[in-house]
């Protein structure tokens, strides 16, 4: 029940202290709860028989603040929406308030339209309305101050509630709760409804350049993009050439399970006939049973070609900072991936790796930027970009002689059958196939650190298998949704996946 | 005349000292405090109680709890944001037109009456769940908690009526336990300490970080944070305005980051001395956490 519903005149004829009662003693017999009559012959006791007194004539009331706020329209909203939020302070007393001032708190999801601040019919600098307080100055006896602006609803997922203040020295006040804007359910298109009140000429400029919201095809928002300032200032990322790559694929990206492999190379047999009977012979100390070991196990112990990366303290801080930062998950995913891919060597040049793990390290500072700004995220993953990489090219083993610390997959039959299973899929969105070439490559093994590796192993295990699962969430809504981005929705699993990764990073490198 | 924050390539005024959701940042003890409250409403528990000295985030606690409650069909929130009412009729009319009803002046028994039918009305047949959130509360007249035990008594055996929360300074503790008959009725009493170290540090990185800045190292050097954060000592809002002042200094002296120097000034420009400072006035032995600045390290 709301209070504006309520009769007012039954408020008052009604003995609230008589229906009470006389809902206990029904409670107390069983009977239905029913509510007493509205009648006037209720009985009527000590002070509440006054109730049904005429108004009292009351003397001049003191000064009262009440704030209330509206905004239209305030439901059905999707991302790029304009609403007009009124804020009003009344003074309900019979005397003037002095000095008023008004706060206001927007959702984080919504940005104020610059130049649509006004005050009754003059325009005002909002800033100070959505930080220290606006002084409205004497609001007199039974008077109003009416201030409004413009507000853009922008993508996400948290509540959308306005939040306002208003106090004057001495004045008591009293202020309608926050106002909870409604989002259209699970919309995430872009639309420009018209704010509901006829704008003034001065500030029809800035709406109308800022009404014209992005259409969420990858040309426009491209442009948007492009107009954003300088990405290299907003995020530290870590260098585009250290960046990369990596391992195996994730089993929990259901690719096709290759089990003939195990049985095809089969080294082992080669390295147990030569031993047993070389070291009965020979009174020798133990080094020689390796060394005359025939031809054949000389090529089968040619090593596996080797994808890795090394892995540098100052880039898992960078890393850090982008789990302690406020980073939309997704992209904190592609970070991330992006930055611990072990593409480095020949074998990631040969493959493309190099090269598509750089596109994407270029191409995640903007995405941050637009991410922030709450407009639609450019690409990251390009058809190019996949296009480039050589999942058939000749590669020379690993050559070895490396220091450490270095994460490394080792590309054998196995892995490179995943890889090539990955980049062969029909899979039309850049995004989805970008994600699981950088899960093929991701690491499996961190050598040369100066701790033990093993709980970031096993952190990065558990990482893919969630990166896996994440992905396989982000398909299903990309089928149903278009323009659900992935960069910017949440993931709690993967988000806390990624941070013991890189906490457990940390922990091994830097003892 | 170009924001103080644009010089360091911020979106916004990190430290702003507002109720801004957008920089909410909650700590272990406020979520806690958060779900009793929301709890204690919900469960139609009567009087809470919220104390504390002034910035450390009663406001903003209030805040969350309204953003909490609003969700809820069955909850109607009335707020009520400085009860300095000059008598009970005008703080029962007050009341009632925060619950959007307008009353008109009556005899304070004719109001109670009809705010109790309303109560009634709402409560008892309409299932809702009733709350009334009063900020500044220590600005109440007695007469006025009267009127609140008076409200808080109008219940049926299964719940309360009516739900007040209270949000006021430390004063307003001694103030209730001075009336018994109220005191009494305290559901749960909360008290908001101030913030240790690491959530002092924890408190302004992520700040920054909503501000669009890529953590705190970027902004502050180290040794300028610790002289915010001990000179602040663990005051949000104290916290939020040395921080703005320190960072304005510097952006004033056109320095990429905020130093030691810039904090320094902007304590002593607001009369707040560090525990070092302190100690060398006062000849007490310095704090050991600046004698090693590992231990803040650790605290990060």
């Amino acid at each position: 029940m709301n209070g504006r519903d309520a009769d007012v005149d039954a408020l008052f004829e009604r003995d609230a202290d008589a229906r009470l009662l006389d809902r206990r003693r029904r409670e107390e017999l069983g009977l239905p709860a029913t509510s007493a009559p509205p009648s006037a012959a209720a009985p009527r006791f000590g002070a509440e028989s006054l109730a049904a007194e005429p108004p009292a004539r009351q003397a001049a009331r003191p000064a009262t603040l009440r704030l209330t706020l509206e905004a239209r329209p305030d439901r059905e909203l999707i991302p790029g929406a304009l609403v007009t939020v009124v804020a009003t302070v009344h003074d309900d007393g019979d005397q003037d308030v002095p000095d008023a001032v008004l706060r206001l708190g927007i959702p984080p999801e919504a940005e104020p339209v610059p130049g649509s601040f006004a005050r009754d019919e003059a325009s005002l600098d909002g800033e100070a309305l959505l930080g220290a307080g606006l002084r409205l100055g004497a609001i007199p006896a039974g008077g109003a101050v009416r201030v409004r602006f413009a507000l853009r609803i922008l993508p996400g997922t948290e509540p959308l509630d306005l939040i306002g203040a208003a106090n004057a020295d001495g004045v008591p006040a009293i202020a309608t709760p926050a106002l909870r804007l409604r989002r259209r359910s699970g919309h995430t298109a872009y639309d420009t409804p018209k704010p509901f009140f006829e704008l003034e000429a001065e500030e029809r400029v800035d709406l109308d350049e800022l009404a014209v919201t992005p259409k969420p095809s990858h040309v426009d928002a491209r442009s948007a993009v492009e107009a954003l300032p300088e990405p290299e200032q907003v995020l530290e990322l870590p260098e585009p050439e250290q960046i990369l790559e990596l391992p195996e694929p994730a089993p929990v990206l259901a690719l096709p399970e290759p089990p003939p492999a195990l049985e095809l190379p089969e080294p082992t047999p080669v390295l147990e006939l030569p031993e047993p009977v070389p070291v009965l012979e020979l009174p020798e100390p133990p080094a020689e049973p390796e060394l005359p070991a025939a031809s054949e196990p000389v090529a089968v112990a040619v090593a596996d070609p080797v994808l890795f990366r090394a892995v540098e303290p100052d880039e898992v801080r960078a890393l850090e900072r982008i789990y302690t930062g406020a980073l939309p998950h997704g992209l904190a995913a592609l970070a991330l991936l992006s930055s611990i891919a072990a593409v480095d060597g020949p074998a990631g040049e040969a493959l493309g790796l190099s090269a598509f793990a750089r596109s994407i390290a270029t191409a995640l500072p903007r995405a941050v930027v637009a991410a922030r700004m709450g407009r639609p995220t450019p690409p990251v993953v390009t058809a190019v970009a996949l296009a480039a990489l050589r999942p058939a090219a000749e590669l020379a083993p690993d050559p070895g002689g490396r220091a450490g610390p270095y994460l490394v997959v080792e590309l054998g039959a196995q892995a490179r059958e995943a890889l090539l299973a990955v980049l062969g899929r029909n899979l039309a969105d850049p995004f989805l196939r970008g994600v699981q070439v950088l899960l093929a490559v991701a690491p499996r093994r961190l050598t040369g650190a100066p701790t033990s590796a093993l709980r970031f192993e096993e952190a990065l295990a558990a990482y893919r298998s969630a990166a896996g699962s994440w992905l396989m969430r982000v398909t299903v809504r990309r089928t149903v949704d278009r323009r659900f981005d992935p960069l910017t929705a949440d993931d709690a699993s993967l988000h806390a996946a990624g941070r013991a990764v890189v906490d457990t990073l940390r922990e091994a490198i830097t003892s | 005349m170009i924001p103080y924050f644009r010089h360091f390539g911020l979106e916004r005024d990190p430290f702003l000292d507002t109720a801004d959701p957008h920089f909410y940042r909650t700590t272990p003890a406020l979520g806690r405090a958060r779900t009793r409250l929301v709890a204690g409403v919900l469960e139609s528990r009567g009087l809470q109680v919220v104390v504390g000295d002034p910035g450390t985030g009663k406001t903003s606690l209030m805040a969350q709890v309204e953003r909490e409650l609003l969700g809820r069909d069955e909850v109607r929130l009335a707020k009520i944001l400085d009860p300095s009412f000059a008598s009970e009729t005008e703080f029962l009319l007050g009341v009632a037109r925060a619950f959007g009803l307008a009353l008109p002046p009556r005899s304070p028994a004719a109001l109670k009456n009809a705010l109790k039918n309303y109560l009634y009305d709402a409560a008892v047949l309409d299932g809702l769940t009733l709350a009334l959130l009063i900020d500044e509360a220590q600005n109440a007249s007695d007469e006025i908690f009267e009127v609140l035990r008076l409200l808080l008594n109008y219940d049926v055996p299964q719940r309360k009526l009516l739900n007040v929360v209270l949000f006021g300074q430390s004063e307003l503790r001694a103030r209730l336990e001075g009336r018994r008959n109220l005191a009494d009725r305290v559901d749960g009493w909360i008290v908001l300490d101030p913030l240790d170290v690491s959530e002092s540090r924890a408190m302004l990185a992520y700040r920054l970080t909503r501000a669009g800045a890529a953590d705190l190292a970027a902004l502050f050097d180290d040794d300028a944070v610790e002289a915010i954060v001990a000179s602040a000592g663990g005051t949000p809002r104290r916290l939020l305005t040395l921080a703005h002042a320190t960072l304005r200094d510097a952006a004033t002296q056109g320095r990429p980051r905020a130093t030691l120097l810039d904090a320094d000034a902007a304590a002593r420009a607001r009369g707040l001395g560090r525990g070092r400072d302190r100690g060398a006035v006062d000849g007490a032995a310095e704090p050991s956490r600046w004698r090693f600045p590992w231990l803040s390290l650790r605290a990060r």
